[in-house]
């Protein structure tokens, strides 16, 4: 029943939450007490600015989500003070100033942060030691204040006016104690991230709050649920395979309705012949909270299940994307037992960590990444699994790179050329924009590699070699599997080139949801006008005046269709298209493969289907797109 | 001269997509200026802000079985102001308190019923709109919405005003305070559905907290401030639109931030004009 205790990254993992426990268990006490819960998640949410410089400029992320919980701890203070102790309101205020602050910047300013999003999703299951060493320092921090300053934040507590009337002073006490939620709070986000951080330092104080009257009790009660909670949660989510964070949160909620149920139920009985004898009602509720707890654990365990992890002689193999899954799939075949972290039809960029992704990691021998940030975690990943698996980077190998952040203007230029043999014009191409690529640094690389199907001829290449070298028995099957199936990547590649040309140049005028095609436009001689989102990241928020003039575009140059993307809201897209008078009803695949049974099921048939969209929308619906041999 | 002024005013709404906006931040301002003078004398920020993730697993639900997500949403943000309104009942815990271990919870569930393989990509955020990518439909849907809260104000105005200072000398009157809270934060989260589908989840509490927060510095008695309140809402709406057009930022994200910028001068106004009333201390 212990077993997922014995996975090490299950251990690190309990190792946060009880560290953790300590300081949000205390903390919590006290948020409670002082009606601190919207301070509490509003500087667990205002990270996010500091979480986007971070990523921009290259800084550690927990840095610069402390700077900006800081700055957001003291902002509220000053002006709560100044408003009579409205917490409230001003932490809305700064909030909101925050998230504004933070969306500019990922929209506008960093075009290329793409795993943002990430970053306000922690989860148990990756943790480092620099997160364990911020959860220690954090509790430690919270235990020494609430030693020397408990009194004076429980007078101010219960009686702010009589406080100062007997000379507490209630500035400085009040601003460490909102300086020390900033501190937890920060601590917390890797843990459940931003959103769910009241799990761990509201609900368990709460939710032990009806039965205890004294501090001292309540603190140490507190910090023993909240362990156990956590301790539970993250049990439970191994067992289901569902991200810890959000079990742990269900799971508090379930344990505080519980809580306040049961209370009220002995509490009615308890008041009814007595008239509410206090310790009459302590008493009655000590066994019921053992109860309660005894009912918990016996409810957690007997929901669970096993399973084995027998893979025969094939290789264990994890790969991250759901294209990137389809390649390895049919260049391994039978030979390997392939995990894929991704499911059809989501957006990597907002993908949360579940327990079997780093489980199969952990026993992989090879993990293929698709890289350029669009799977960023799958490094941190690796790393907290403890698996000794090589780890390749796919799209750092294939030929053609091209830079991110300012694909239309990039792709303006192959207009004119566009009419020709490309596959002549493909070697000077490709070594152009590889410097292009390195110039631009790591992160600015366009992630969309893919698109271009003799990216994907070379990625299949590196997937085989890479098999190969990890089994080499397998060497005739993987190595004829690879031949056949780079038979149909050139078959792909050729029946769409053919596809293209059947449109006039002058024709081919592609408006998407998000700059993601640029591999494709520039393998097949397709002009960019735009893109409604015009970022890389699908976070980010377009502006009016993009918008206007991206409108204005299509109007003059009589663009026939804008294609929404299937894993992307397609409202922006349908309203540029109303405006406009083009059709946006036709979708293409971008970030993702579409589930089973649907056109972009598969590698080949995401292609072939978005050539096949194109070309129709291109030409209102007078030329078709289908490619023979696939 | 007076041409290319008007050409700089007016050019940004030459497009349907930025009228229907315009009528859309003019709705939104009425309704989210006079509801958050209610939210901030009630000092309900907390639920402007948790409401929109609240209603995720109403959402994901109506998603898995089919049926529309608004009514999902709207389900979701009822059981959320209902299980609020509940858990604020019991002695120990205040109403913050009660809507952080509610939303909480609720999201928790919200992100684990998405899990299911049924659920369509990005049902997170299928319901929240951009101010850019409104339906004649939506701006229709609001206006309507924005009607219900306008009367359900009115109706209620002697009861919110009963309970919004003295809570005791409320129920003296015979007026619930329990039940003007609930029926507050079920007015809160219909505005909810509205600026979620105007504004995205992110800045609801920019619509329905920061103009009245500004109004409150200056406002003498409920009807001005109302007034004010509504002027911010509109005007810095506005001003985000134009800061977006011209300086090609984030909307959304804009008329956030210009909202908040006219409270820190509000902020700072009051204060100096709160110095200057002050008399010059004895010595």
């Amino acid at each position: 029943m212990l077993d997922p205790f014995t996975l090490p990254f299950v251990q690190h993992g309990l190792w946060a939450i009880l560290l953790l426990a300590i300081g949000a268990g205390v903390l919590g006490t006290w948020i409670v007490l002082r009606g601190l819960a919207f301070y509490a998640h509003g500087v667990a949410a205002a990270t996010f600015p500091g979480l986007v410089l971070a990523d921009g400029l290259g800084f550690a992320a927990p840095l610069g989500a402390l700077a900006m919980a800081l700055l957001f701890a003291v902002a509220v203070g000053r002006l709560a003070t100044r408003q009579g102790g409205d917490h409230s309101t001003m932490t809305a205020m700064v909030l909101v100033g925050a998230l504004a602050a933070g969306v500019i910047l990922a929209s506008d300013v960093f075009d290329a942060a793409a795993n943002v999003n990430g970053l306000l999703f922690g989860s148990l299951l990756v943790i480092s030691d620099r997160d364990l060493m911020i959860a220690g320092a954090a509790s430690a921090v919270v235990l020494v204040a609430t030693l020397l300053l408990g009194p004076r934040w429980l007078a101010l507590g219960f009686d702010r006016d009589g406080a100062r009337a007997l000379g507490v002073r209630a500035g400085g006490p009040d601003a460490v104690l909102l300086v020390l939620v900033a501190l937890v709070a920060v601590a917390t986000l890797s843990a459940v991230g931003a959103l769910l951080a009241a799990a761990l330092m509201v609900i368990p104080a709460a939710t032990v709050r009806p039965w205890i009257s004294r501090m001292p009790i309540w603190q140490l009660a507190t910090t023993l649920v909240t362990a156990a909670l956590g301790a539970a949660g993250l049990w439970l989510s191994v067992k289901t395979n569902a991200p810890p964070g959000a079990t742990i949160a269900v799971l508090a909620g379930v344990l505080f309705l519980m809580s306040v149920t049961l209370h009220s139920v002995l509490h009615r009985r308890s008041d009814r012949p007595r008239g509410g004898g206090g310790g009459r009602r302590r008493l009655a509720g000590r066994p019921a909270l053992l109860v309660l707890l005894g009912l918990i654990g016996a409810g957690v365990a007997g929901c669970g299940s096993s399973d084995s992890g027998a893979k025969g002689d094939r290789i264990a193999v994890v790969a991250t994307t759901t294209q990137l899954g389809d390649i390895v799939r049919e260049v391994g075949g039978d030979r390997i037992a392939l995990h894929q972290i991704l499911q059809p039809n989501t957006d990597p960029h907002e993908y949360e960590p579940r327990p079997k992704d780093v489980q199969e990691t952990a026993g992989a021998k090879l993990v293929f990444a698709s890289g350029d940030g669009l799977d960023g975690w799958a490094g941190d990943i690796v790393e907290q699994s403890g698996s000794k698996a090589t780890t390749v980077t796919v799209g750092a190998k294939v030929p053609t790179r091209l830079p991110g952040g300012e694909g239309e203007h990039e792709h303006g230029d192959h207009e004119d050329e566009a009419g020709g043999d490309h596959d002549e014009q493909a070697g000077h191409d490709e070594a152009g924009h590889e410097e292009a690529g390195h110039d631009h640094g790591g992160g600015a690389v366009d992630p969309h590699w893919w698109h271009d199907p003799r990216n994907v001829a070379a990625a299949v290449t590196v997937i085989r070699d890479a098999l190969v070298a990890a089994e080499p028995d397998a060497t005739a099957a993987i190595d004829a599997r690879a031949t056949a199936y780079l038979k149909k990547v050139e078959a792909l590649d050729a029946g769409i080139a053919r596809c293209i040309r059947e449109v006039p140049a002058a024709q081919r005028k592609l408006v998407t949801s998000h700059d993601a095609f640029g591999y494709f436009t520039h393998r097949y001689g397709i002009r960019v006008v735009g893109a409604v989102i015009p970022s890389q990241t699908t976070q980010a928020q377009p502006s009016a005046g993009d918008v206007a003039k991206l409108a204005d575009l299509v109007k003059r140059e009589k663009v026939k269709a804008v294609f929404p993307e299937s894993s992307v809201n397609p409202k922006l897209a349908d309203a540029m298209a109303r405006q406009t008078g083009a059709v946006s009803n036709l979708t293409l695949y971008g970030d993702t493969l579409g589930p089973a049974g649907s056109d972009g099921a598969t590698y080949l048939g995401m292609e072939q289907h978005n050539a096949d969209a194109m070309v129709r929308g291109f030409t209102g619906g007078a030329v078709r797109c289908r490619v023979a041999g696939l | 001269m007076s041409g290319v002024l008007s050409n700089v005013v007016l050019d940004p709404f030459a497009q349907g997509i930025m009228q229907r906006a315009l009528v859309e931040i003019v709705l939104l301002g009425i309704a989210g200026g006079l509801l958050g003078c209610w939210i901030v004398f009630h000092r309900l920020s907390y639920s402007a802000e948790a409401l929109p993730h609240a209603m995720f697993p109403g959402l994901v639900g109506a998603a898995l079985i089919g049926a529309p997500l608004v009514l999902g949403g709207a389900v979701g943000l009822l059981v959320a102001a209902l299980a609020i309104s509940a858990a604020a009942r019991i002695p120990t815990i205040d109403r913050d308190t009660s809507i952080s271990v509610v939303f909480t919870s609720m999201f928790g569930l919200g992100v684990l019923l998405a899990l299911s393989p049924d659920s369509p990509p990005g049902v997170q955020e299928l319901l929240f709109g951009d101010v850019l990518g409104l339906t004649a439909g939506d701006v229709a849907t609001a206006a309507g919405l924005t009607a219900v809260v306008l009367i359900a104000l009115r109706v209620l105005h002697p009861r919110l005003l009963a309970t919004a200072f003295d809570r005791d000398a409320a129920r003296t009157l015979g007026v619930r305070p329990g039940l003007v809270d609930l029926l507050l934060v079920t007015l809160i989260a219909v505005a909810t559905l509205i600026c979620v589908q105007a504004l995205g989840n992110l800045f609801v509490a920019a619509t329905l907290v920061a103009p009245a927060a500004g109004a409150r510095l200056f406002g003498r008695g409920v009807p001005t401030t109302m007034a004010i309140a509504c002027g911010i809402a509109i005007a810095c709406g506005i001003a985000g639109l134009y800061l977006s057009y011209y300086a090609h930022t984030a909307t959304g994200a804009s008329i956030a931030g210009v909202t908040v910028a006219v409270y820190v001068v509000l902020a700072g106004a009051a204060r100096l004009a709160a110095l200057r009333d002050r008399p010059l201390p004895a010595r």
